[in-house]
């Protein structure tokens, strides 16, 4: 085939395309919805959960992962565009709230219970049950970005992990008792950085094009 | 070379507003850059080959190009990835720097008859229909109306199937595979 008939085939073939950003709003939900039953299936809600919404030194639990799917989804969508500006500045919100909790729960625990804080009760629950909730949201993240044309795989994979692990610890958040910010500071951090290695491991088997 | 690139972003536009005239004539117009890049880069035979790659992914991929962006710097990171990709299909290893796309001149078709190969072969992979319909608009220069009436379909049904028949083509390539 001559390459001006195949331009000419190409030109007649105007119905549209799916757009990461479509394919995501379409996903995202029931990716979302998925994740919560799953929660609530295997792990439950808090029994306290009203109550403890109203003590605003929680609501950091709730703040870092909004805050972390917050910066990451931007980032997402735009390495799917090929030479679009990425602007990773914008993970510096959610690092600096991280230090931010890490200095006040350092601050306003007692000398003695610093260490017990930290550790909380229920590390490795939290750190297995993180990626697990946010796999769904990831494979939705990933379907979406298929649709895209991503030339950096690894770290649009890192990036779509870090907005599954966001959303995932959200839900998470509303099972986990553990309020200390020594603890969710630094356990929820660590579980959204692994959900963000899972993500930039199978990425670029997934994205190539 | 900057001032055409400055119409390409026009006709993409023009394009993305289902202006199939404007679409044919950016993709007219980014045609002698790419080949002159592959051509340069050592496509030798396969440079229209490889081009047709390269169109076939900024076709399919072509929704990833946002109006508030220039046109050039998208279209080279696209044509970028799949020359590097299309020569590692081929066993070899190239890069394709920026500048090759600013620095050289566009090329002409070479006036070697042999037409691109690969494509040909990947369209006999389509299921029948969709191959047909690639066929006889790609191969024999039939319009949608036309190959509706030939093939006893309806136009609609025409252009459900060639999108199909196009990105299953760029899909086929994308899979890394030889025939």
């Amino acid at each position: 085939m001559k390459t001006e008939d195949l331009i000419a085939a190409l030109a007649q073939d105007t119905a549209p395309r799916p757009r990461p950003e479509g394919r995501l709003a379409r996903a995202i939900g029931p990716a979302f919805l998925v994740a919560g039953a799953l929660m609530l299936a295997l792990l439950g809600l808090r029994s306290d959960l009203g109550e403890a919404l109203r003590d605003p030194m929680i609501w950091g639990k709730f703040v870092l992962p909004a805050l972390v799917a917050g910066a990451a989804l931007p980032l997402v969508l735009r390495l799917a565009r090929p030479a679009a500006a990425t602007r990773f500045s914008l993970l510096a919100l959610p690092a600096g709230f991280v230090l931010l909790l890490l200095v006040a729960g350092y601050v306003l625990t007692p000398e003695g219970g610093r260490q017990m804080a930290w550790a909380g009760k229920t590390l490795w629950p939290c750190l297995v049950s993180i990626p697990t909730l946010s796999l769904a949201i990831l494979a939705a993240t990933l379907w979406a970005l298929r649709s895209g044309a991503v030339l950096r795989p690894a770290l649009a994979g890192a990036m779509a992990g870090l907005f599954a692990g966001g959303l995932g610890t959200l839900i998470y958040a509303t099972h986990c008792t553990e309020d200390s910010p020594l603890f969710y500071g630094s356990w929820y951090s660590l579980g959204m950085l692994i959900t963000a290695l899972i993500g930039a491991l199978i990425a670029p088997r997934l994205l190539r094009w | 070379m900057h001032d055409t690139t400055a119409d390409w972003s026009a006709l993409l536009r023009a394009a993305n507003a289902g202006d199939q005239r404007a679409y044919a004539r950016f993709l007219a117009a980014v045609t002698p850059v790419l080949r002159a890049v592959i051509s340069r880069r050592g496509g030798g035979e396969e440079t229209e080959d490889i081009l047709q790659e390269v169109l076939l992914a900024i076709h399919t991929r072509r929704q990833t190009w946002h109006e508030d962006q220039p046109v050039a710097p998208w279209a080279y990171a696209i044509a970028r990835h799949k020359v590097v990709d299309a020569f590692r299909k081929r066993g070899r290893r190239v890069t394709v720097p920026v500048e090759d796309f600013a620095e050289t001149l566009p090329a002409p078709p070479e006036r070697d008859p042999t037409e691109a190969r690969d494509i040909e072969r990947m369209i006999d992979r389509l299921e029948p229909r969709a191959a047909a319909v690639v066929r006889s608009i790609g191969v024999e220069g039939r319009s949608i109306r036309e190959t509706g009436e030939a093939m006893e379909m309806t136009e609609g049904a025409v252009r459900v199937m060639l999108h199909r028949g196009l990105t299953k083509l760029a899909e086929l390539r994308e899979r890394l595979i030889e025939i």
